[in-house]
């Protein structure tokens, strides 16, 4: 127990005890307001027990729980303590004559279809903006492009996507999955990323992945807004065969140094410099020779990739199209092209709902342009800061981060990874993207309500300090 | 005279009388209690002094019978058929064994490697700490029995000293129970020795091997051997060490440190007190993961109940402890198997099997007599719930090799031992409360497995 523990602590009770005090004086004048008094004595108790819970898990190394238990024990106890001070002072100050009474038949179902047409103004925007902010990547050829060549196959990006894809193998390893390619996985992962960016300038290079890209967003693009049934899209796969073929002497010195293989013993180097390797490029790499040797034997590895790839015969164009058409009937991607564009445009004018229904509810609830203010300031304010939660929220939602537990057997690891590596570059975008307007509206739904309860708000300052005042034995204003 | 209605009312100072200030002290020593208590226990246990957990529900059972339902044709099990053990035989558990090793010992590569909880210097504390179960006993976390320097059997079953007479048994309990405390056991009970515990064959390094101090993995050199004390045993003591509760929920390399410092420091605790016993002329056997199920035992000698994911939930550490046991041919008095609650808990909770990322923890809301899993690793007979030790081993590979422990942080019973925990022990208690609690314990954000706490790991001020 530090001696900061044990002054909190004490602090804490004396605290506790003469606020205790204070309360039993200000109840000494005050017999008739109970229920409010009660609501003091609670608070004081409710804060005490925040603070005390938020320093024990504090030390407990658990702020999570500190600043939960601050917010649920503290706020609570605020908000009674608030609120107790306000009934009191208030029942205090004003005689029963003076006090308004509303009457009931002021609220007119003009009001009530108001409110509830600003509630739902006030609880859908946030959404429909986010749904706008995603249509709004998403139906654009070139923004998507540009953001899929970012978030994946740009030099930054790739090193960290296909360790994302090996992370995600590795986890979702299956019970029958066989060592060596759950070794030959784990090796991959081990690679550095100059070395992945150094294998791909080997056999697709940034500019080349970029042009590919623009191709396939290209032909999606036009698929969508156009009536052929299927894409039309053919990718050039003998580019990229061709840079293999040029860049296949670098191939081998690349595997000796990207992967933790050990170095050949005196034996192994003899067998390689004799050629005992069988033309099996497994054995070539089974060690490290020496620099020397390894100079030696790239244009041996070089020819036996070229011999496997001549072997495998890989085509030099795949039409996607052709594959689609394939596995998929015509029909059903019609049907599947008609939701994307139904999407794209509730997408786009959504959010346009609430804010007209918000300006209907204006309409029927302001008679002056004071209250039309007073009407529009609390939405703004309350959508506001809903907006700006929203938006911090979504890079940090569970989905996107949570452990992967085991999934349905046809979804392979690797595609999950990337999946989530796209979403969370995705959220962290439509934070940007959402955060500044919502602030914005929050402002302008701040200065509006000042505006509007100028009088009220000063009104409310005069009264809690004279509360303070009385509680505290301070001479009120 | 004055009234203190009056001079309040001016302003002046306010005088309370006898009678409100009485009030006054009861309502205050409600805050300062908060304080005052909560510090003392929370400095009582940070200082290591041994304090008794609050437990408003506890209740003393005459014997583990009246906690679970066992099977009256129940059958021991063999050794060989622990999950740990099939990765030396079993073609279906040998890759997951195999890739855990690997990688755990850096062979090869994993994708996690350099994330926090998986940096070199993890990595380096995860090694520390199982460095005194290498020097001691180097195989026993894998089962093996007499490996090392800290279980020698030869030894410890043969003391040179005459058997010291104790007062009575209650007297010889009282003493042992003292030296394992102070020589470093966190909890210590004990049990009567129940051969329904102990493996019905043990899987054990080749006899025909001459030079066990030298092996490392002895992947073709277990074997199963008859199981047979070199004593009768009377007593066994049940031990339980904490693991540290910030690095448990570290991911990685930190939280296998935590289970490794365990491991560490359970062979050398019991050496001592194997030691202690054999200097008073007693014989002893101290072990570890190895010869027969320490978690019946540990129920045997009170030191908690058992859970959904098949950990041991002791009353203050929650399943945040390891354990070790000692046989031991002194008579004593035995401890008095204790409930306090966890089993209603878990049928609610299920924390830890959403935890889960194999799903090898069961999802049942009632425990059963028979294994759930379909895995000869799951011993049928007693009624509880049952894992799947296969789908947990396969977890461990997929976590780069350092252990998985996920199902012990999100356990709501496994909390440090201070006040506010106390006041959900409250409601754990209460049938009403138990869904409260374990809301509120995820409300909190209690139980999660964080990058932040990896860090938060390193920068504690020490």
């Amino acid at each position: 127990m530090s001696t900061f523990g044990i002054l909190f602590f004490l602090l804490l009770g004396g605290f506790v005890f003469f606020a205790f005090a204070k309360i039993m004086a200000f109840t000494k004048s005050r017999k008739k307001e109970k229920r409010f008094l009660a609501m003091l004595y609670l608070a004081v108790l409710l804060t005490g027990f925040g603070l005390a819970w938020a320093y024990t898990s504090f030390l407990e190394s658990e702020p999570s729980a500190a600043y939960m238990g601050l917010i649920v024990f503290g706020g609570l106890g605020l908000i009674l303590g608030g609120l107790g001070m306000w009934k009191v002072t208030a029942s205090q100050t004003a005689k029963p004559d003076q006090v308004h009474v509303e009457n009931k038949s002021d609220v007119s179902w003009q009001k009530g279809v108001a409110i509830v047409l600003v509630l739902f103004f006030t609880m859908t925007l946030p959404m429909t903006w986010l749904l706008k902010s995603v249509s709004r990547v998403v139906s654009d050829k070139d923004r998507a492009a540009d953001f899929l060549f970012e978030s994946l196959l740009s030099d930054r990006a790739l090193p960290e996507v296909i360790r994302k894809a090996m992370e995600y193998e590795a986890w979702l390893t299956r019970m029958d999955d066989p060592l060596e390619p759950r070794v030959i996985k784990a090796a991959i992962s081990g690679i550095e990323p100059a070395g992945m960016i150094e294998l791909f300038d080997y056999v697709a290079p940034e500019k080349e992945r970029k042009s590919l890209l623009d191709e396939v967003s290209a032909a999606i693009y036009a698929w969508i807004h156009g009536d052929e049934a299927y894409p039309v899209l053919t990718i050039q796969t003998g580019t990229f065969l061709n840079n293999l073929e040029t860049n296949a002497e670098n191939l081998l010195p690349w595997i000796y140094k990207s992967f933790p293989i050990p170095a050949c013993s005196p034996g192994q180097i003899q067998e390689i410099e004799r050629g005992d390797h069988n033309n099996d490029l497994q054995k070539l790499v089974f060690c490290v020779p020496p620099e020397s040797l390894q100079r030696k034997i790239a244009p041996m590895g070089a020819a036996l990739i070229r011999e496997k790839l001549r072997v495998n015969n890989s085509p030099d164009s795949i039409h996607i199209g052709e594959k689609i058409r394939e596995k998929i009937s015509g029909d059903k991607l019609s049907a599947a092209k008609k939701r994307i564009r139904t999407f794209f445009l509730l997408g786009s004018a959504l959010w346009l709902v609430p804010v007209v229904l918000l300006a209907i509810g204006l309409l029927l609830a302001a008679r002056s342009v004071k209250s039309a203010v007073a009407w529009l300031s609390g939405p703004l304010i309350a959508t506001g800061l809903l907006g700006m939660v929203t938006a911090s929220c979504l890079p940090g939602l569970s989905f996107l981060h949570s452990v992967p537990r085991d999934v349905p057997g046809q979804i392979p690891g690797y595609a999950l990874g990337i999946g989530r590596k796209l979403g969370i570059d995705l959220a962290v975008m439509l934070e940007k993207a959402m955060f500044a307007p919502f602030l914005l509206m929050a402002i302008a739904g701040g200065l509006l309500l000042v505006i509007a309860f100028r009088k009220e708000i000063m009104l409310l300052t005069i009264h809690t300090w004279h509360s303070f005042g009385m509680v505290f034995g301070r001479q009120p204003l | 005279m004055e009234s203190s209605s009056d001079s309040n009312d001016r302003g002046g100072p306010y005088k309370p009388n006898r009678r409100e200030f009485i009030k006054l002290m009861a309502a205050a020593g409600a805050g300062s209690l908060v304080g005052g208590s909560s510090q003392a226990a929370y400095a009582a246990s940070g200082m290591g002094t041994h304090t008794k957990p609050f437990s408003p529900f506890k209740k003393v059972h005459a014997e583990i019978e009246e906690m679970y339902a066992i099977s009256r044709d129940y059958q021991r099990m063999r050794q060989k058929n622990t999950v740990f053990n099939r990765g030396f035989w079993d073609k279906k558990v040998r890759p997951n064994f195999l890739g855990n090793v690997a990688k755990k010992s850096g062979m090869i590569p994993f994708p996690q490697e350099g994330t926090p909880g998986y940096s070199k210097v993890d990595w380096a504390l995860h090694w520390a700490g199982w460095a005194g179960h290498r020097a001691g006993t180097p195989l026993m976390g894998a089962g093996a029995r007499n490996t090392g320097n800290y279980d020698d059997w030869e030894r410890h079953a043969n003391p040179k000293f005459e058997p010291y007479a104790f007062k009575d048994r209650a007297e010889a309990a009282k003493y042992v129970k003292r030296a394992a405390n102070f020589l470093g056991a966190d909890l210590v009970g004990i049990a009567p020795y129940d051969a329904r515990w102990t493996y019905s064959k043990w899987f054990d390094l080749d006899p025909s091997i001459e030079d066990t101090k030298s092996l490392e993995i002895p992947w073709d050199k277990m074997k199963e051997v008859e199981g047979v004390f070199p004593f009768e045993p009377k007593s066994v003591i049940a031990m339980a060490f904490e693991m540290d509760y910030d690095a448990l929920k570290a991911p990685g390399f930190l939280s296998g440190a935590a289970a490794g410092l365990g491991y560490s420091i359970m062979p050398e605790v019991s050496f001592k007190v194997a030691d202690f016993l054999n200097n008073l002329g007693y014989k002893s056997i101290p072990t570890g993961n190895d010869t027969g199920m320490s978690i019946p035992i540990a129920i045997q000698a009170g030191l908690g109940e058992c859970s959904r994911m098949g950990m041991l939930i002791t009353e203050k550490y929650g399943p945040r402890v390891r354990l070790a046991k000692i046989y031991t041919d002194l008579e004593m008095e035995f401890d008095k198997p204790v409930s306090f609650g966890v089993e209603e808990f878990c049928k609610r909770c299920k924390k830890c099997t959403e935890a889960c990322p194999s799903n090898a923890i069961s999802i049942d809301d009632e425990p059963s007599a028979t294994s759930t899993t379909g895995s000869i690793s799951s011993n049928s007979g007693v009624k509880k719930w049952y894992q799947d030790g296969e789908k947990c081993m396969l977890q461990w590979d997929r976590n780069g090799g350092t252990g998985c422990s996920f199902c012990i942080t999100a356990c709501p019973f496994n909390k440090r031992d201070t006040w506010i925990h106390d006041l959900a022990k409250v409601l754990v208690g209460m049938p009403v409360g138990r869904d409260i609690a374990r809301q509120l314990d995820d409300a909190f954000g209690y139980g999660k497995k964080t990058d932040q706490a990896a860090r938060a790991f390193w920068d504690k001020e020490v």
